[in-house]
C-alpha cells in the first residue's frame, strides 16, 4: 500500500505524534533508498534556539530514526541569515555535538555552488551537496513574519540559495514602480529553488512554533504550542496544511498565493481524511498571536516612522530594526530624545528636525533637497541686530543600502549616537557580531564605503 | 514601663516578634493555637482579649470532640467553625484565625527562642539560626504548620518549597551567610517602635548571633544619622554596621509573598525592579558602616575618569531585570528546561554533585525539581576531571536529553563560584581605581569553565567569556548604571 503524501498527527506528546506519523508513513525505511547519502536541512536563521531554530526535540527523533537504518552518510546542514557564520552559529547552538551523537555530520556549506537561473532571468547559486543528495529531508521551524505570514516548509530550501539578482539600487523611480515586483522576484527565487530540488520528505514540529512578532525571538517572537506533527512529501501542501491549522487564509501567505498562481500547489495532496482532521483542529483554543506589519504598532516611545511608498524589503528590515530597539534598546531609547525614521521613495517630512534617520537609498535620493536638510538659526551680529543663518543639519543619519541590513543599520545608529549613549544595543550587537562571518561583514562594509 | 509589658531583657525580642506578626500574619487579636503530635490532636490554647488596649491573655481552650483524633481526618474549616463558636459562646470574642503546630515545630521553636532570650550574652550559632529559618518552608510543605484563613506568606513559603524545591530560600540564606563572613557585624532593624540590633560575633571560630536586649530610639535629626551609626558601632563593638529600614523591606517581602506562584515573567520583572530600587536607595532604605566606596563623590569621580561609572544612586533598577529576561529568552527560547549542576572540586574531581531541573514556560520559571539520585549517578559517569568540563557538560547535555526532551541548556556552577559571588558584589560596591585589578580578577570567574559554564553557549555568554575583566567592568558600568538622572 502506498504511503499517504501528507500525514497530520495531533496529540499532547511530540514523540508519540511523531511515532504515529512514522507508522502511517510506513517508517523511514520504506522511503530512504539504502546505501545512499541522506541530506537533512534544518532552520538556523539566527543564533537563537527553538522556536527560532529547528527544535532539538524533533531533530533528535528524526536522527534516532535514521540511526536505526544504519545509513552510511547522514548530513545535517543549515545556513543562517544576515551574514552569520554557519559554523559559529551551529557551535553556539550545540548542533555539531548533536549530529555527532547520532553518527551524523554537521555540514558547513562553503563548497561548490551551482549556478541556477529562472525563466525571467533571476540568477542564483545552489550548493552541489544538496543537488547530489539521494534523499533530502527537510525539518523546518515555523516562524511568523509580518510580511510573509509565516515561514515554514518552502523557505527551508531557500536558505541555501544565494540570489545574484541585481536590485534597483536606490533608483526611486524604479523602486516605486517595482515595489511589488521585488516581492514577486523573491518569491520566484524561492520557487526556483524548490523546482530544482524539492525535499523528499518534510517533517514539521508544531509543538515549537515562533508566533507573535517574528521572524525571531529578538524581534518579539514567542513560543506557541499547536500540538501537531506534519509529515509530507510536498512542501507546498505542508505549508497549506500549516496555514489551515494556524488559521491563515491562503491569500495571507504570499508564497502560497504565488505558488497557486504558478500551479505548483497540488491541492489534492491534502486528502479528504486530512481535510477533515485539519478542519476539526483549525480552531485552536488560544489562537497564536500574529505578527503585525503596521509600523505604528507597538513602536517604542521615542521612535517615529514616516513612510512613503516604501518597498516590502525596506519595510521588512525597518520593522526588524524597530522591534530590536523595542526589545533590546529600551535603555538606549531613554538616553536619546527621539529617533525619526524616514523611509520610501516619497517620504513625508519627519516630525522633528533632529535625530533623523534616512533609511535606504530611495529615501536618501528622494530627500536630497528636503527642507529638513538645513536648519535656520538666529545669530546676533556685532551691530546688535539679529540675523538668520542657514546651516546644514548635522543631526541626520543616512543609512545606505537597498534595502539596508538590520544589523548594519543598528551599528550605524549606535555609532551616530556614540556607543556609550547606546549601551544595550551596542552590547547585543557586539555579542552577535562575534558570530558573524568576518568576510561577509567586510564585504558589506566595503559596499557601503564604495557607495559613500 | 507598663506592668503588663515585657521585661527589659526581652523587649527587643518582643518588638521583633510583634512587628513580624503584624506585618506577615493576621493582625487579629483573638486566635487559637492547636497542638498536634504524630498526626494526632493534642490540645488547644486560645489567645483571647476582651479589651484590645490591654495585653492579651492565654486561655486553655478545649479541643472537645477532636482531641486524640487524626489530623488528616479533620478539615481546618471545620475546626475554625468549632472554635469560632466556642469563642463567641464562652469568651464573647470573635476568633480571627486558628493555627496548627506540630510538636516538632513547637519544640524546635522553643529551643531556638529560649537560646535567643536566655543566652543573650552568648548568642546562638549563625548556622543554627539559618537552619531554623530554612526549616520553615519544609514544615509548611509537610503540613506541620497550618493556619486558617491562610496568610499569603504561608502559601508563598509552602509553594516555594513545593514548586521551586526551596532553592530560592536556600540560595538567599547562603548569600546572607557569605556577607563578609569573617567580620563582626551589627544589623540594625528600624521598626516604628525603635531600632533592634542583631549582632554577629564569634565564639572561637564559630559565628554566633546575639539579639541586643534594648530597643534604641532613632535620632530625631537625620543629619546626625551617620554619627548615630558610628556610636552604635562603638556600642556594639563590631567591625560593620548594616542599617535596614525594616518597614520598607517588610513591604517588599509582603508584595513578594502576595504574588501568585509560579511567578510570571512580568511579575518577576516588577519584583526585580522593586528589589533593585531598595538597593539603589542607599541612605534611606539601607546604610552601612564602613559605607560602600562608590557612594563617595571623590571615588566616583576618579572611577568615572577611568571609564567606570559605578553610581549606586543611578542603578538601572528599571532595566536590569529586563536584560536578564532577554538573556533567559535567548538561552531557552522562552520555553523548555534548564539543567542546573553544582559541584565541588576536590583534587580535580567533582564531588558533592547536586542537580536541579528548572522548567521555563513563557519566559518565566515555572518549577524547580531535584534530579533523582539514579539519574544523577548516570550523569556523574559522564563527568571528567577539571580540565574536561566543557566536553563533560556537552556529553551530559546529550545524555540528559534522552530523559528531558525539552532540555535547552545545562548550567554548571562550582561551589567556588557561589562563594565568590557575594564577594564580587561587595567588590562592585567598593570599586576604586586601586581595586580594579582585584575586581577584574574576581569577574574572570565567569570565564573559567570549571567555575561557571553554559552549554550550548548562547551568543551573550560567548561574548562575556571572551572579554577581559576590565572590559567586563566597563560593560557592567554601562548596562547596570544610568549615566544621567532622568
Amino acid at each position: 500500500m502506498e504511503a499517504p503524501s501528507l500525514i497530520v498527527e495531533f496529540g499532547e506528546d511530540l514523540s508519540i505524534s511523531f511515532a504515529l506519523g512514522m507508522e502511517k508513513l510506513g517508517g523511514l525505511q520504506s522511503q530512504v533508498p539504502p546505501g545512499k547519502p541522506i541530506f537533512i536541512a534544518i532552520s538556523m536563521p539566527y543564533p537563537e534556539p527553538a522556536p527560532s531554530s529547528t527544535s532539538f526535540a524533533i531533530l533528535d527523533l528524526v536522527l534516532a530514526e535514521i540511526q536505526s537504518l544504519n545509513e552510511p552518510q547522514v548530513v545535517v546542514a543549515a545556513v543562517p541569515e544576515w551574514g552569520f557564520a554557519a559554523e559559529k552559529v551551529a557551535n553556539a547552538l550545540g548542533l555539531f555535538e548533536l549530529a555527532k551523537h547520532y553518527g551524523a555530520e554537521f555540514l558547513v556549506l562553503d563548497g561548490i555552488q551551482r549556478d541556477l537561473s529562472s525563466p525571467t532571468g533571476i540568477k542564483a547559486t545552489f550548493p552541489q551537496e544538496l543537488l547530489d543528495s539521494s534523499y533530502f529531508i527537510s525539518i523546518p521551524s515555523i516562524r511568523f513574519d509580518p510580511l510573509q505570514g509565516f515561514i515554514a516548509a518552502c523557505e527551508v530550501n531557500t536558505q541555501f540559495l544565494e540570489v545574484k539578482e541585481k536590485l534597483p539600487q536606490g533608483n526611486p523611480k524604479e523602486c516605486s514602480e517595482n515595489s511589488l515586483s521585488l516581492q514577486d522576484k523573491a518569491l520566484e527565487a524561492i520557487l526556483m529553488a524548490l523546482n530544482k530540488r524539492l525535499p523528499d520528505l518534510t517533517i514539521v514540529d508544531g509543538y515549537n512554533i515562533l508566533a507573535g512578532q517574528g521572524p525571531a525571538l529578538f524581534t518579539g517572537g514567542t513560543q506557541y504550542n499547536a500540538r501537531f506533527v506534519l509529515i509530507g512529501k510536498n512542501s507546498f501542501a505542508v505549508d497549506l496544511a500549516i496555514a489551515k491549522i494556524l488559521g491563515f487564509a491562503s491569500n495571507e501567505i504570499p508564497l502560497i498565493e504565488r505558488a497557486q498562481q504558478a500551479g505548483v500547489v497540488d491541492e489534492q495532496a491534502i486528502s479528504p481524511e486530512n481535510e477533515i482532521i485539519l478542519q476539526q483542529k483549525q480552531e485552536l483554543v488560544v489562537p497564536p498571536p500574529r505578527a503585525v506589519k503596521d509600523f505604528t504598532y507597538n513602536l517604542p516611545n521615542r521612535i517615529n516612522v514616516s513612510e512613503g511608498n516604501a518597498c516590502c524589503l525596506c519595510e521588512q528590515n525597518l520593522r526588524v530594526v524597530c522591534d530590536f530597539l523595542r526589545e533590546f534598546g529600551k535603555k538606549d531609547l531613554n538616553l536619546v530624545e527621539q529617533l525619526n525614521f524616514i523611509v520610501g521613495s516619497a517620504p513625508p517630512t519627519p516630525r522633528a528636525k533632529k535625530n533623523i534617520c534616512i533609511f535606504g537609498e530611495c529615501a536618501r535620493n528622494a530627500s536630497q533637497n528636503a527642507s529638513f536638510r538645513s536648519i535656520t538659526i538666529k545669530r546676533i551680529v556685532k551691530t546688535g541686530e539679529e540675523k538668520e543663518v542657514t546651516k546644514r543639519n548635522k543631526k541626520i543619519l543616512e543609512i545606505r543600502g537597498c534595502p539596508p541590513l538590520p544589523l548594519e543599520t543598528l551599528r550605524h545608529i549606535s555609532k551616530f549616537f556614540s556607543p556609550s549613549n547606546f549601551p544595550s544595543t551596542t552590547f547585543w550587537l557586539a555579542a552577535w557580531g562575534n558570530l558573524q562571518s568576518k568576510q561577509k561583514q567586510k564585504q558589506t562594509r566595503a559596499v557601503h564605503s564604495r557607495r559613500a | 514601663m507598663n506592668q503588663e509589658s515585657p521585661s527589659n531583657n526581652i523587649l527587643a525580642f518582643w518588638t521583633l516578634v510583634q512587628e513580624f506578626q503584624s506585618q506577615f500574619f493576621d493582625a487579629g487579636i483573638n486566635y487559637v493555637e492547636i497542638l498536634t503530635e504524630g498526626g494526632e490532636f493534642q490540645g488547644a490554647f486560645g489567645y483571647f482579649s476582651q479589651d484590645p488596649a490591654r495585653a492579651a491573655n492565654w486561655e486553655r481552650a478545649s479541643l472537645g470532640p477532636f482531641e486524640g483524633q487524626e489530623v488528616a481526618g479533620t478539615s481546618i474549616p471545620t475546626l475554625f467553625d468549632y472554635f469560632t463558636q466556642i469563642g463567641k459562646e464562652q469568651y464573647n470574642v470573635t476568633v480571627s484565625f486558628i493555627r496548627m503546630l506540630d510538636a516538632e515545630v513547637v519544640n524546635a521553636s522553643l529551643d531556638f527562642f529560649d537560646q535567643i532570650i536566655r543566652n543573650e550574652q552568648k548568642g546562638i550559632p549563625t548556622e543554627k539560626c539559618l537552619n531554623f529559618l530554612a526549616n520553615i518552608g519544609p514544615w509548611l510543605s509537610n503540613g506541620k504548620i497550618k493556619q486558617y484563613p491562610e496568610p499569603p506568606i504561608f502559601a508563598f513559603l509552602r509553594e516555594v518549597g513545593v514548586i521551586y524545591a526551596n532553592l530560592p530560600v536556600t540560595i538567599f540564606l547562603h548569600l546572607i551567610e557569605r556577607l563578609r563572613p569573617e567580620q563582626t557585624r551589627s544589623t540594625l532593624l528600624h521598626f516604628p517602635a525603635g531600632i533592634v540590633a542583631l549582632n554577629k560575633g564569634f565564639a572561637g571560630k564559630t559565628p554566633i548571633l546575639t539579639l541586643n536586649p534594648e530597643v534604641v530610639k532613632p535620632p530625631a535629626d537625620w543629619e546626625t544619622f551617620p554619627d548615630f551609626l558610628q556610636s552604635q558601632k562603638k556600642t556594639h563593638n563590631v567591625q560593620n554596621i548594616l542599617y535596614l529600614d525594616a518597614e520598607e523591606i517588610a513591604s517588599f517581602a509582603k508584595e513578594l509573598a502576595s504574588s501568585n506562584l509560579p511567578l510570571s515573567s512580568e511579575r518577576t520583572n516588577v519584583l526585580g525592579q522593586r528589589a533593585l530600587n531598595l538597593l539603589r536607595n542607599y541612605g534611606e532604605v539601607w546604610s552601612a558602616i564602613p559605607r560602600p566606596l562608590i557612594v563617595g563623590n571623590w571615588i566616583r569621580l576618579f572611577n568615572r575618569i577611568i571609564g567606570v561609572n559605578f553610581n549606586l544612586r543611578n542603578l538601572s533598577y528599571w532595566y536590569i531585570p529586563h536584560t536578564l529576561s532577554n538573556a533567559l529568552r535567548l538561552t531557552t527560547g522562552g520555553t523548555g528546561s534548564l539543567l542546573l549542576f553544582r559541584a565541588t572540586w576536590t583534587n580535580n574531581i567533582p564531588t558533592n554533585l547536586l542537580a536541579y531541573v528548572a522548567s521555563i514556560e513563557e519566559n518565566s520559571l515555572q518549577s524547580i525539581t531535584i534530579v533523582d539520585p539514579e539519574t544523577l549517578a548516570k550523569l556523574q559517569e559522564e563527568f571528567g576531571n577539571k580540565k574536561q568540563v566543557k566536553d563533560s557538560i556537552a556529553k551530559i547535555f546529550l545524555v540528559a536529553r534522552e530523559q528531558m526532551k525539552n532540555l535547552k541548556a545545562v548550567i554548571f556552577l562550582s561551589e567556588e563560584f557561589g562563594k565568590s559571588f557575594m564577594a564580587t558584589l561587595q567588590g562592585c560596591l567598593n570599586v576604586n581605581p586601586l581595586k580594579l585589578v582585584s575586581l577584574s580578577r574576581r569577574l574572570n570567574i565567569l570565564k573559567r569553565s570549571h567555575c561557571f559554564y553554559i552549554y550550548p553557549e548562547p551568543a551573550w555568554y560567548k561574548y562575556i567569556a571572551r572579554m577581559g575583566g576590565f572590559t567586563l567592568i566597563r560593560w557592567i558600568s554601562r548596562l547596570c548604571f544610568d549615566p544621567y538622572e532622568f
